[in-house]
């Protein structure tokens, strides 16, 4: 029950989403004029208009895309002359390595630090930690990128410099990317591991004698997991905006250098289409997440 | 009827701010300050070029004190330049945020006070909002209608309104269901007139927090949206476009983007900083 209609939920947040990204490319400006340029004469922005459908009333327009859109057709790009959906297809597994990667690392390393900065709560471990959180949360990730790539690779000759040769090549984009949620992960594992760790159940446990390591995993860090997953996906759907301006940094061949390519070329369909993928990825991602909520917490099943 | 400054302070109304609110405001309204002043100070050498003196060095690295942050590669000073780009970067981020800010706060106090549909399609409306991400939701306005000044805070205020839908919805909601609330309904005031005037200055404590810390979200999408060259471009200068001008000379002049970016990283520090404060501020439970 909660399955479904927390599914159905996510679809209407889709829909709403697509409406949203739809109006905006088409009602915010004349799209011909930002195809052809300012120079260009009526006779062939009226062309464009016609070629895309563009001299048709808003609402006549809207139906038929949501109707194409329904049957998984996201049109042509204007600029590579391909269909959306496959250009997508293609780019989408350097994205989802470099992505997958960041997140993997942001919980491999946020995770035991919040732990740790909660365990020694006020002492010089937590304020570092606390430290790194608030400062990983306020560099601009791409700037962080530029940096790594000057110290690390220009200067110290540690990595290739600008292409993606092999896996070696992913280390430094993928650190970069994982700075914003692993600041995120550790300081709300900190927070959730503060609350928990003073809970009554916690300190019964330990009255009753049950080993330190005992009552941090099976009690207090169960008990945060919740918040823990929580945080994870939100930060994974988030990702997606810090990869487009990672992958420019990077040279990366990802779904962020097609973006990028796409509003240089003011490639309207393609921009709309990665728009609408990267709110259903967004969807997708936060709908299962809160499902897993829903397995991990048998409280939340009920209510 | 005479209030004693004790009683007029645990009011609240004569509390003077705590000393680390004091000490993370100060260097944000001097850079304010300055930012504002500009026009009066000295910065010619923001645009004009002297190919005479390009890729100057800042003063620590072997540089002078004609350019105490360094030149950029058409021999234009980087600390002039820094500070012309600040008042276009706060420019946008204040601009943005109070456009975000009060249709996101009137929208929660709407949702959290009229409940049911209202609230529903609301809520459905701020889901569907921060499904888009950000950056993504910039670069499809600007290829549809080009970038500029305006469409970028449009933009903003757009990415950023849900955050105080949410927020404020879920406060209002808890505090439709105080007593002074019910007691105002009872005394037959209009729910309008109880909303506007009595629940929604609640809200304000975390309104400010909220939009303490979009302000530093905003900073740095705005540096991201200009540093793909989609937001402020040549000759506007801002502390994204700035970055965006020297990252091609990373090897050769490396302050030419890393100052720009540590400016960024800095105020964006003391602005959340500043905003975790206000919020230990505002909830007495975190206070000690």
């Amino acid at each position: 029950m909660v399955f479904l209609s927390r599914i159905l939920q996510g679809i209407a947040t889709l829909w709403l989403s697509a409406t949203v990204a739809f109006f905006l490319v088409h009602a915010s400006g004349d799209p011909a004029v930002q195809i052809l340029g300012d120079s260009a004469t009526p006779e062939a922005l009226d062309a464009v208009r016609a070629n895309l459908g563009l001299d048709r009333p808003l609402p006549v327009q809207y139906v038929e895309s949501v109707g194409r859109w329904v049957r998984g057709d996201f049109g042509d790009s204007l600029r590579f002359g391909q269909s959306n959906l496959s250009m997508i297809g293609d780019r989408i597994g350097a994205t989802a390595l470099l992505t997958g990667t960041a997140l993997f690392l942001a919980a491999l390393i946020g995770i035991p630090l919040g732990m740790l900065a909660a365990l020694h709560a006020g002492r010089l471990i937590d304020r570092v930690t606390s430290g790194i959180a608030v400062l990983g949360q306020s560099i601009p990730v791409y700037w962080l990128g530029l940096v790594m790539v000057l110290v690390f690779a220009v200067r110290l000759g540690w990595f290739p410099v600008g292409q993606f040769t092999s896996l070696w090549s992913l280390v430094l984009p993928a650190m970069a990317l994982a700075t914003l949620p692993l600041a995120q992960i550790a300081r709300i594992t900190r927070a959730s591991m503060m609350t928990s760790l003073n809970a009554p159940y916690v300190v019964a446990s330990r009255a009753r004698g049950l080993s330190p390591r005992s009552v941090l995993v099976n009690h207090a860090l169960r008990n945060s997991s919740l918040a823990i997953v929580t945080v994870v996906g939100l930060q994974a759907g988030l990702l997606l905006a810090g990869a487009v301006t990672v992958e420019a940094v990077f040279a990366w061949p990802g779904v962020g250098t097609l973006a990028i390519q796409a509003v240089q070329a003011r490639d309207l369909p393609l921009v709309e289409t990665l728009v609408i993928c990267g709110a259903s990825a967004f969807v997708v991602i936060n709908s299962g997440v809160d499902l897993l909520c829903a397995w991990i917490d048998p409280r939340i099943r009920r209510s | 009827m005479a209030i004693d400054a004790a009683t007029a302070a645990r009011r609240g109304r004569l509390r003077l701010p705590s000393a680390p609110l004091i000490w993370l405001s100060l260097p944000l309204v001097l850079l304010v300050g300055v930012a504002v002043l500009a026009p009066l100070l000295p910065l010619d050498g923001a645009r004009v070029q002297d190919l005479n003196a390009v890729l100057q060095p800042p003063v620590w690295a072997g540089g002078s004190w004609s350019h105490p942050l360094g030149s950029d590669q058409l021999g234009r000073d980087v600390l002039a330049r820094l500070i012309l780009g600040a008042r276009l970067t706060f420019a946008i981020a204040g601009a943005s945020m109070v456009a975000g800010l009060v249709p996101g706060t009137l929208l929660g106090l709407l949702a959290g006070y009229a409940g049911g549909p209202v609230d529903r399609v609301i809520s459905r409306l701020a889901d569907a909002q921060l499904a888009i991400p950000a950056l993504l939701l910039a670069m499809a306005v600007v290829a549809s209608r080009g970038n500029s000044v305006s469409v970028l805070v449009f933009v903003f205020a757009l990415a950023s309104w849900p955050q105080y839908a949410r927020v404020v919805r879920a406060e209002v909601g808890s505090l439709r269901e105080r007593p002074f609330v019910m007691g105002l309904r009872a005394a037959g005031l209009r729910e309008r007139r109880i909303a506007l005037r009595h629940v929604l200055p609640n809200v304000f404590g975390i309104v400010v927090v909220v939009a303490t810390l979009q302000t530093g979200t905003i900073v740095l999408a705005e540096s991201a949206v200009s540093f793909l060259g989609f937001g402020v471009t040549p000759p506007d200068i801002s502390w994204g476009q700035m970055l965006a001008d020297g990252k091609d000379l990373l090897t050769s002049a490396w302050w030419v983007a890393v100052i720009p970016g540590l400016a960024i990283a800095l105020v964006v520090l003391n602005v959340s900083l500043l905003g975790d404060a206000l919020a230990t501020e505002m909830d007495p439970r975190r206070k000690r």
